[in-house]
C-alpha cells in the first residue's frame, strides 16, 4: 500500500516538475515566491553573478561590490540635440538621462523585452545598439537575424494598437515552426529543473563544498565560471573555452563576418527607415578578451573594421585594449564603474560630434 | 534530453514507476512509445517527422516482404533500403557529396554554384536507420516474422534507451521482449540502477574531465609540445571509450530496470591484443551489423584471400563513412581496415605474458594514433597532430589540468580499467550494499563530476 502510494506520488511529482519547468508563467511564479532570505529562498546574487555561479564566495578578493557612481550632468554643456534610444543588454542597466550630455530625452530599452516607442520628430533621434561580444555570433550570424533586435522596438505598429510584431526579414513561418513553439520542449528545462530542485538557501553548502573541492584540490572553479590565470578574476566559461559561439577564442570564418556585417547593415537600414537619424553600433568586449587576450579570435576588430559595415561604431574595444587598466568586476560578467564611465564618455563624445 | 541531465533523471523516474504500475503489456508499450517520442522530440521536435516516415515505410515493407514471394519480395526490401539509406544520404551525406563535387570542379577551374542543405543532422539517425534495416533484412531472410502491431514495431525502432546512440539492436532480441509481460523484479532494478551509476561515473568523472585536456591539445596543436599532444591523444582514447561505453551502460541499465535486456556493446576493447580483436570488443552492435549484413553477403572469407581482403576494406570504408560525412572518418576506417590486414598475423602470436602485454600496448598505441583522425577537424589537422607528436619537439606543456587533477585522472582511468576487468557485472545481491554503492556513486559523480552539458560524442552519428 505504502509502495503504491509512494510510486503514484513520485509519478505525479515528476510530471508536475517537468511541466512546471517548461512553463514560463509557473517559473515566474516560483521565482517571485523564492525571492526571500528564508531557508527555502533562492541564493541571492549580491557579490557578483560569476561568483554566485561558481560558489566561490570564500575567495574574498573576488567579491564584487555594486558600483554605479557615474558622472552626472546637472546642466548640459552643449545645447540639447538628441533623443537617445539605447537598445542593449545588462551592461546598460542603471544608466539614466543625467549620465549623458545634451539629450532632449532618453530611453533605455532592454532587448530581451518588447517595447513600444513613439519617435519625437521635433528632435533628432539617435539609436545605439549595444551588444555584448558573447551574443554577437548567436544573434547576428544567421541569415535570419534574431527577431528581438527588430521586435524590441515596435514603433508605430504599437502606437496604433496593432499586434503586428515584425519578424526578422525573410523569416517565413512554416509548419515546422509549430514544433519550435511547443513549450513542452523548452530548451531551458534543465536550468529550470535545477532552480526548482536545488536552488534553495539550505542547499547552498552542497554547492560550496563542490566548489571548494575543485578549487583546493584541482585549482579551478566549477560550474559556468573559470578562474583567470592570475586567479584575480572569474570569467564566464563559455567566453573563455576554445569553442562555441560565445567564446573569444573559437575560430571565426570570413563568411561569418560577412553575414554578421550584412545583418548589422540590415538593422541599420530598418531603424533609419523607422525615423532614426543615426544608428550606432557598440560591441562590449568579453572580459577575457581584454584581460587574457592571447589567442583572441579578433571578432570585434573584424566586424568594426569591415569595409562593408555601414553603421558608425562606438569603439570601446580599442580604448580598453590600449589603456591597460582594469575595467571589469572581479567576480562578475560586467564592467566596473571605470569601464562604464569610459563608455558613457565615449557616447557623449560621439553624440557631441 | 541527454542522459546526463536532470530532465532525463526525472523523466526516467516517471516512466519507470508508471511502467510498473501498468498491469498489461499493451499499456506498457504505449507508455514506452509515447515516452520515447517525448525523449526524441526534446532534442529537435520536428525531426520526429523524419523518423516517423521511415518507421511507417519499414512497417509496411516488413508486412509486404513476408506476404510476397520472388521479385516482389525483393522489391519491398529494396524499397525499404532506399527509404532508409536515402534518408541517411540526404541528411548526412548530401552536403559532403556536394562539397566534394564543388571542390573537384574548382580544382579544374570551373566553379559550380550548388546549393547546400541547411539542416542539422537528425540526432542518432545512423543508429535507428541501421536498426530499422536489420528488421527488414531479417524479415526478408525469414529469420523474423513481420511485426503486425505497429506500436510494437515503432517501439522497436524508438525504444528510448537505445534510440540515439545504440546499441543497434536486432529484432529477434528486442521484439519478443517488448511483447512479453514481465513483472517487477527487484534484482533487475538493482542491476540496472548500478549499471546506470557506472555509466554516469564514466561519463562525468572520466570522459568529461579528459575532454578538458583533449579540447586543449586538439585546439592548440601548433603551440603544444609533443609530450602534451601524446597525452592528449591517449586521453582522447579513454575519453571516447568512457563517453560511448558510459552511454551504453546507462542505456543497458535503464532497459534492465524495465526487465529488457539489450545487447552488450563493449568488452574492454583496450585490452585487445590485435585490431581484429579490438573490433570484436568495440561497438559490438555495429561491427556485428556490418559482419552480418555486409561482410558475409559480400562473400566473407569464402571466396579466397584476395576477396576477403577486399571485403574487409569495403566494410571498414563503410564503417568509417557511417560515423560521419568527413574524410577524417573515411581515412580512419580505411586505416583500420589496412592495419587489420597487415598487423593481425605479425603481432598477435605466442602465448607468453610479456608478449601479450606487448601486443595489448602496441595495439592501444595503434588505436590511439588512429583516433587522431577520428577527432581532428580535417585531414590536415590530423596529419599535423601526428607529425607534431613524432617530432619530439618542445613547446607548451599546458594541458588545462593541475598536477593533482592529472594524477586524479590517471587514477580514475586505472580504477575504471581494473573494475571492468575484474568486476565486469553489476549484480549486487545484498540490499544494504546496493544502497551504499548507489549513494557513494551519486556523491562521487556530484563532487568529482565535470558538468558541462556535453553531448555524448556518438550522438552526432
Amino acid at each position: 500500500m505504502i509502495k503504491r502510494f509512494l510510486s503514484c506520488f513520485f509519478i505525479l511529482f515528476g510530471i508536475a516538475l517537468l511541466y512546471s519547468s517548461t512553463s514560463r508563467k509557473l517559473m515566474s511564479f516560483f521565482k517571485v515566491a523564492k525571492d526571500n532570505n528564508s531557508w527555502w529562498g533562492e541564493f541571492q546574487l549580491t557579490k557578483g553573478d560569476l561568483l554566485e555561479l561558481s560558489h566561490l564566495d570564500f575567495i574574498h578578493k573576488l567579491n564584487t561590490q555594486p558600483q554605479n557612481n557615474l558622472k552626472e550632468f546637472t546642466h548640459s554643456l552643449i545645447p540639447a540635440k538628441y533623443n537617445l534610444y539605447l537598445l542593449g543588454d545588462s551592461y546598460i542597466w542603471g544608466l539614466n538621462k543625467s549620465n549623458f550630455d545634451g539629450l532632449t530625452d532618453y530611453h533605455s530599452i532592454d532587448f530581451y523585452g518588447i517595447n513600444s516607442f513613439h519617435l519625437d520628430t521635433a528632435n533628432k533621434n539617435a539609436l545605439i545598439i549595444e551588444i555584448s561580444e558573447r551574443f554577437i555570433r548567436e544573434t547576428m550570424d544567421h541569415n535570419q537575424v534574431t527577431a528581438c533586435f527588430y521586435d524590441s522596438l515596435k514603433g508605430k505598429d504599437s502606437e496604433n494598437g496593432s499586434n503586428n510584431t515584425r519578424s526578422a526579414p525573410g523569416k517565413d513561418h512554416t509548419i515546422l515552426d509549430y514544433f519550435s513553439s511547443i513549450t513542452l520542449f523548452n530548451k531551458y528545462i534543465n536550468q529550470n529543473l535545477e532552480f526548482n530542485l536545488f536552488t534553495y538557501n539550505f542547499m547552498l553548502p552542497l554547492f560550496e563544498t563542490k566548489a571548494a573541492i575543485n578549487y583546493y584540490l584541482f585549482g579551478r572553479a566549477s560550474g559556468d565560471a573559470i578562474l583567470s590565470d592570475d586567479e584575480n578574476f572569474l570569467f564566464l566559461k563559455e567566453t573563455a573555452v576554445d569553442n562555441g559561439p560565445k567564446s573569444s577564442f573559437s575560430k571565426i570564418t570570413s563568411k561569418e563576418i560577412t553575414t554578421i556585417v550584412h545583418n548589422l547593415n540590415a538593422l541599420d537600414i530598418y531603424y533609419e527607415s523607422c525615423g532614426f537619424s543615426k544608428v550606432y553600433l557598440s560591441i562590449i568586449p568579453n572580459p577575457v578578451t581584454i584581460m587574457q587576450p592571447i589567442g583572441y579570435n579578433n571578432l570585434i576588430p573584424l566586424i568594426q573594421n569591415d569595409p562593408h559595415l555601414n553603421m558608425p561604431v562606438i569603439d570601446i574595444y580599442s580604448i580598453f585594449k590600449n589603456n591597460h587598466d582594469v575595467y571589469y568586476l572581479p567576480g562578475d560578467t560586467h564592467w566596473n564603474n571605470k569601464g562604464k564611465q569610459l563608455w558613457v564618455d565615449l557616447v557623449n563624445k560621439t553624440l557631441r560630434n | 534530453m541527454t542522459f546526463i541531465s536532470l530532465q532525463f533523471l526525472v523523466f526516467f523516474m516517471v516512466v519507470t514507476l508508471w511502467f510498473f504500475r501498468l498491469k498489461n503489456q499493451n499499456g506498457r508499450i504505449w507508455l514506452l512509445l509515447i515516452a520515447s517520442c517525448y525523449f526524441y522530440m526534446s532534442f529537435i521536435p520536428e525531426y520526429i517527422l523524419i523518423l516517423g516516415g521511415t518507421i511507417i515505410v519499414d512497417y509496411f515493407a516488413g508486412i509486404q516482404i513476408e506476404k510476397s514471394e520472388g521479385s516482389n519480395r525483393k522489391f519491398w526490401l529494396v524499397l525499404s533500403i532506399i527509404a532508409n539509406i536515402g534518408t541517411l544520404a540526404v541528411f548526412k551525406y548530401y552536403n559532403f557529396f556536394i562539397d566534394n563535387i564543388h571542390t573537384g570542379f574548382l580544382f579544374f577551374g570551373k566553379p559550380l554554384q550548388l546549393q547546400l542543405l541547411k539542416m542539422a543532422l537528425p540526432i542518432g539517425l545512423s543508429f535507428h536507420t541501421f536498426q530499422a534495416l536489420s528488421y527488414t533484412i531479417e524479415v526478408y531472410r525469414r529469420k523474423q516474422p513481420a511485426e503486425r502491431n505497429f506500436v510494437v514495431y515503432a517501439l522497436y525502432v524508438m525504444f528510448y534507451p537505445q534510440l540515439v546512440a545504440g546499441p543497434i539492436e536486432r529484432p529477434q532480441n528486442v521484439i519478443p521482449q517488448l511483447k512479453e509481460f514481465r513483472p517487477y523484479n527487484w534484482d533487475n532494478v538493482k542491476e540496472g540502477l548500478a549499471r546506470m551509476c557506472w555509466g554516469f561515473f564514466k561519463k562525468v568523472v572520466i570522459a568529461d574531465r579528459l575532454a578538458m585536456v583533449v579540447e586543449r591539445t586538439f585546439g592548440h596543436t601548433a603551440e603544444t609540445s609533443s609530450a602534451a599532444l601524446f597525452i592528449g591523444a591517449v586521453f582522447y582514447s579513454f575519453q571516447i571509450y568512457c563517453d560511448f561505453s558510459g552511454y551504453s551502460d546507462i542505456a543497458l541499465g535503464a532497459a534492465k530496470v524495465m526487465n529488457i535486456r539489450l545487447m552488450e556493446n563493449f568488452k574492454q576493447p583496450y585490452l585487445s591484443g590485435s585490431l581484429s580483436e579490438f573490433w570484436t570488443r568495440w561497438h559490438i552492435s555495429l561491427s556485428t551489423w556490418f559482419r552480418d549484413y555486409l561482410y558475409i553477403p559480400l562473400g566473407g572469407n569464402r571466396k579466397g584471400e584476395w576477396r576477403r581482403r577486399v571485403n574487409i576494406m569495403v566494410v571498414f570504408l563503410l564503417s568509417g563513412l557511417w560515423h560521419g560525412a568527413n574524410w577524417t572518418f573515411i581515412i580512419w576506417g580505411l586505416l583500420h581496415g589496412l592495419f587489420v590486414l597487415i598487423l593481425v598475423s605479425k603481432i598477435n602470436t605466442g602465448n607468453s605474458a610479456i608478449r601479450k602485454i606487448f601486443s595489448v600496448l602496441f595495439n592501444f598505441i595503434v588505436v590511439t594514433f588512429l583516433w587522431i583522425f577520428f577527432r581532428a577537424e580535417n585531414l590536415a589537422a590530423a596529419w599535423i597532430y601526428i607529425k607534431s607528436i613524432c617530432s619530439f619537439r618542445g613547446g607548451s606543456n599546458f594541458i588545462t589540468l593541475s598536477p593533482a587533477e592529472f594524477i586524479f585522472s590517471l587514477l580514475v582511468i586505472m580504477i575504471m580499467l581494473l573494475r571492468e576487468k575484474y568486476l565486469p557485472r553489476h549484480i549486487i545481491s545484498q540490499n544494504s550494499r546496493f544502497w551504499i554503492y548507489l549513494f557513494s556513486m551519486v556523491i562521487i559523480c556530484y563532487f568529482f563530476g565535470v558538468f558541462k552539458e556535453n553531448q555524448f560524442i556518438y550522438f552526432q552519428f
